[in-house]
């Protein structure tokens, strides 16, 4: 008798707990929803702006500093010359950089190209192919980059993203106003455009505007 | 007339007599429907442009409630039915996509005849399995075809307690649902 209590108690907990309707939701939010749902655009486009953008600028600042230093490269590049020489090509050789495989080449004084084609991860989720050529000019606070690019992702969905070519002013500044190391998007001044397809189908066009004020951008949809 | 009653009576009675202990109802309770989990989505992605313009899916899920009957033909042999229901609801979050969001609830109710068939075990613990095939219909807000085919098979499942009451436990996959389910049963 005594076990039967125990094992009816038990059942009834068990019963009782299981009927709890479950929160299943993987992400909850606080606020009003189109501004949340704007916030994951403006994130993406963040991720372009501040991660693949400022890895290729990171990447040819070592290399500047590995020439300036005339040190070795330790394998990090394959080297042609020196970096500032016109013409001159060095390619990223490094399993643990997010671009390996960039291929950084001299303009000419104070300018650079670089050019990628491979897999590039925002999170280790979304490893897909992108494409991009950046032109970085060195200016007196930092760098005046204009870029080109796309990236194929999941479900037919792709993006193409620029710095508005042919506008008034096709380029973003990337901006170390406060010296040392390199800043990022806090301190950038222009603008980038998206295009998101859907196999051929236009789906959106947005826009980030960064006004050149630590944390400033704003996001546009719809253009 | 009188002696038709009075032999549909005696014969109802021999039954029971006869069939003590061979009807069987269980209750149970299981987590997820599969419903469910084909279809929430959980996180969705800042950084995948496919989670940003497809519909996101973000629900809630109840607890399966099933109910089964047996008859018990022989030591290893039963025949019966369950009986489902299950039943979520939520939001579709179209987010980026052209859609205002909207909102999601469906019912599921299922009935599947099965076999039950007992392994091993006589004393306290018994082990048996079932398969089952039926019918499921749906209803809500966004059902396409609210009756469908539905199946189930139960590889393992755990009777223990007494023979007249005891705890139930087992692992079943299916278009009802996917995992386990724990109950009490009745032998009558």
């Amino acid at each position: 008798m005594k076990k039967i209590s125990l094992f009816s108690i038990a059942i009834i907990v068990l019963f009782a707990s299981a009927c709890t309707k479950g929160d299943w939701l993987g992400d909850n939010y606080v606020g009003g929803r189109s501004a949340f749902y704007n916030s994951d655009g403006k994130s993406y486009m963040m991720n372009i702006a501040d991660n693949i953008v400022t890895d290729a600028l990171d990447e040819l600042e070592l290399a500047l500093l590995v020439d300036n230093i005339g040190s070795q490269s330790g394998g990090h590049f394959i080297t042609s010359g020196s970096i500032r020489t016109e013409g001159s090509k060095w390619t990223v050789k490094a399993d643990d950089s997010m671009l390996n495989g960039m291929t950084i080449t001299c303009n000419g004084e104070n300018s650079w190209k670089m050019q990628f084609d491979g897999k590039y991860a925002f999170t280790s989720d979304t490893n897909y192919p992108t494409v991009f050529d950046i032109n970085a000019v060195q200016i007196e606070e930092g760098w005046r980059i204009t870029l080109g690019g796309s990236r194929t992702e999941r479900g037919g969905y792709s993006c193409e993203f620029n710095t508005g070519s042919g506008t008034d002013v096709d380029y973003i500044d990337y901006l170390n106003i406060y010296g040392g190391d390199f800043k990022g998007w806090n301190f950038m001044k222009g603008e980038l455009y998206m295009i998101v397809r859907k196999g051929d189908a236009v789906v959106d066009a947005c826009c980030l505007v960064f006004s050149g004020n630590p944390g400033s951008s704003t996001y546009h949809r719809g253009l | 007339m009188k002696r038709i009653i009075l032999f549909f009576c005696v014969s109802l009675f021999a039954f029971c007599l006869n069939a003590q202990n061979r009807h069987e109802l269980s209750v149970f309770i299981g987590g997820e429907s599969t419903d469910f989990i084909k279809q929430d989505d959980g996180y969705a992605s800042r950084e995948d442009l496919m989670d940003m313009y497809e519909p996101h899916y973000a629900l809630n899920c109840g607890p399966v409630l099933t109910v089964t009957y047996h008859y018990t033909f022989n030591s290893w042999l039963s025949v019966g039915s369950q009986f489902s229901y299950g039943s979520m609801d939520g939001e579709i979050w179209h987010k980026l996509g052209s859609k205002q969001d909207e909102d999601f609830r469906k019912e599921t109710y299922s009935l599947l005849p099965e076999a039950k068939f007992r392994y091993c075990g006589k004393g306290h613990l018994r082990l048996y399995g079932k398969t089952a095939i039926g019918l499921k219909y749906s209803t809500g807000t966004h059902v396409d075809k609210p009756l469908g085919f539905a199946w189930e098979v139960t590889p393992a499942g755990l009777e223990w307690g007494g023979h007249k009451f005891y705890g139930v436990a087992e692992f079943c996959w299916g278009s009802v649902i996917r995992g386990g389910r724990i109950g009490v049963g009745f032998n009558f």
